[in-house]
């Protein structure tokens, strides 16, 4: 039975969702945090590359060959990422100056391939494009949760706005800078969900 | 049909592959005089930058118009205003992940550094990346070339202050490597031009 459009966001944005469940997508979690608008931009990249592929996929599912099925997502999610690249270079050079690197770096992010495989490939395109915006948006609930702990501390910036009055009261924790802080904070939130799902789960039963 | 079938296959892939490659051929050529333009605006808009000058307003005209009438290109790769106060020599660093290209224009004594900007770079984003932002190269003007003391480097990014010194700009947190590429590839420059 296919799942309603409420069942789709619930289970990407909170109960599995594919950062803090299913432990997809961490590498962009913890390179691209350290600033507010970097994370932004690389959260609007995958969102729209996983429901494009996502459709896409779906529309083709019946027609794709099962040995080549891996070949394809990758072909596909690929000229995606493509398009984004050149519409962002098109129409905003200075964006694409500060982004660039990211975008190439979308193909990477294993939540695209991840939904294309597991849900893509038996659903629909409607449901499945749902499912790709709601990937998306949990994955960029994590990252903007992260992003917003980590540039303050590491820069004393947000959205890379000086934070009021920091040259009284801030000093810079130089570790929210580096990856390394991502790791500690993604493991934090990672342990602070899951505890928060299982006794959800638990007070259910 | 038989998705199974190995013809099929063959089939299915060259036929996806010439339609995804077509697609990106045509918006590549839709798009070609739109990147063309927009580089052509970026690299005036950076020179333009370098040597503290602003145009009437922010159109690719402006800029191309400011560019030529008051910066010249002289044979030998120097740019140079129009009015002969400043000076720029275009550089390039073996940054961190590849190459950083960029301006730097000094006064007509080449003694002090009037302003910084960048052309190229790759570094890694949100750390070494940082170096085209404002609050990095905003330092760079009216710092001093040591041109004196030939122990020392003509200008130091980053590192502990020399007491007594006024050459050194502050570096970037967490991106030792790019500041530190960008130094030697600025001294290394500015050695054989200002020396």
């Amino acid at each position: 039975m296919a799942e309603s459009t409420t069942a789709i966001f619930k289970r990407s944005l909170l109960n599995e969702n594919p950062v803090l469940r299913q432990v997809l997508g961490i590498c962009s979690a913890l390179a691209v945090t350290n600033i507010l608008t970097n994370t932004l931009f690389m959260c609007a990249g995958v969102l729209f590359t996983t429901a494009m592929s996502n459709l896409v996929l779906s529309i083709m599912r019946n027609i794709i060959p099962q040995r080549i099925r891996m070949i394809t997502q990758v072909a596909v999610i690929s000229a995606f990422v493509v398009i984004v690249d050149v519409v962002i270079k098109a129409l905003s050079p200075d964006v694409h100056r500060f982004i660039g690197p990211y975008v190439g770096l979308i193909i990477t992010n294993c939540i695209i391939m991840g939904r294309a495989e597991a849900f893509a490939a038996s659903n629909t395109p409607l449901p499945s494009f749902l499912d790709g915006v709601a990937s998306g948006l949990g994955y960029s609930l994590v990252l903007i949760v992260i992003a917003v702990i980590r540039e303050p501390l590491g820069f004393g910036t947000i959205l890379g706005i000086p934070l009021p009055l920091r040259e009284i009261w801030w000093h810079q924790w130089t570790i929210m800078v580096m990856p390394t802080s991502a790791f500690f904070l993604l493991a934090l939130l990672t342990w602070y969900i899951r505890n928060l799902l299982d006794k959800k789960k638990a007070g259910q039963k | 049909m038989n998705t199974r079938n190995p013809v099929y296959v063959v089939l299915f892939m060259i036929i996806l592959m010439v339609l995804i490659g077509l697609l990106l051929s045509i918006i590549n050529f839709v798009t070609k005089p739109t990147l063309a333009r927009n580089e052509e605006l970026l690299k005036n808009r950076i020179i333009s930058r370098a040597f503290v000058m602003k145009p009437s307003d922010e159109s690719a005209e402006q800029y191309r118009k400011l560019v030529t009438d008051s910066i010249r290109l002289e044979p030998n790769g120097t740019y140079l205003s129009t009015d002969r106060t400043r000076v720029g020599f275009e550089f390039i660093a073996n940054g961190f992940w590849d190459k950083i290209r960029g301006v730097i224009v000094l006064d007509s004594s080449l003694s002090t550094i009037v302003n910084i900007q960048f052309l190229e770079q790759h570094e890694t984003p949100g750390l070494g990346a940082r170096i085209e932002e404002l609050e990095f190269t905003d330092q760079f003007k009216g710092l001093k070339i040591d041109k004196a003391n030939t122990s020392r480097q003509l200008i130091q990014i980053g590192g502990t202050k020399i007491a007594g010194s006024n050459n050194r700009v502050d570096g970037i947190t967490g991106a030792t490597q790019t500041s530190l590429a960008l130094m030697i590839g600025l001294n290394n420059m500015l050695s054989e031009k200002v020396k």
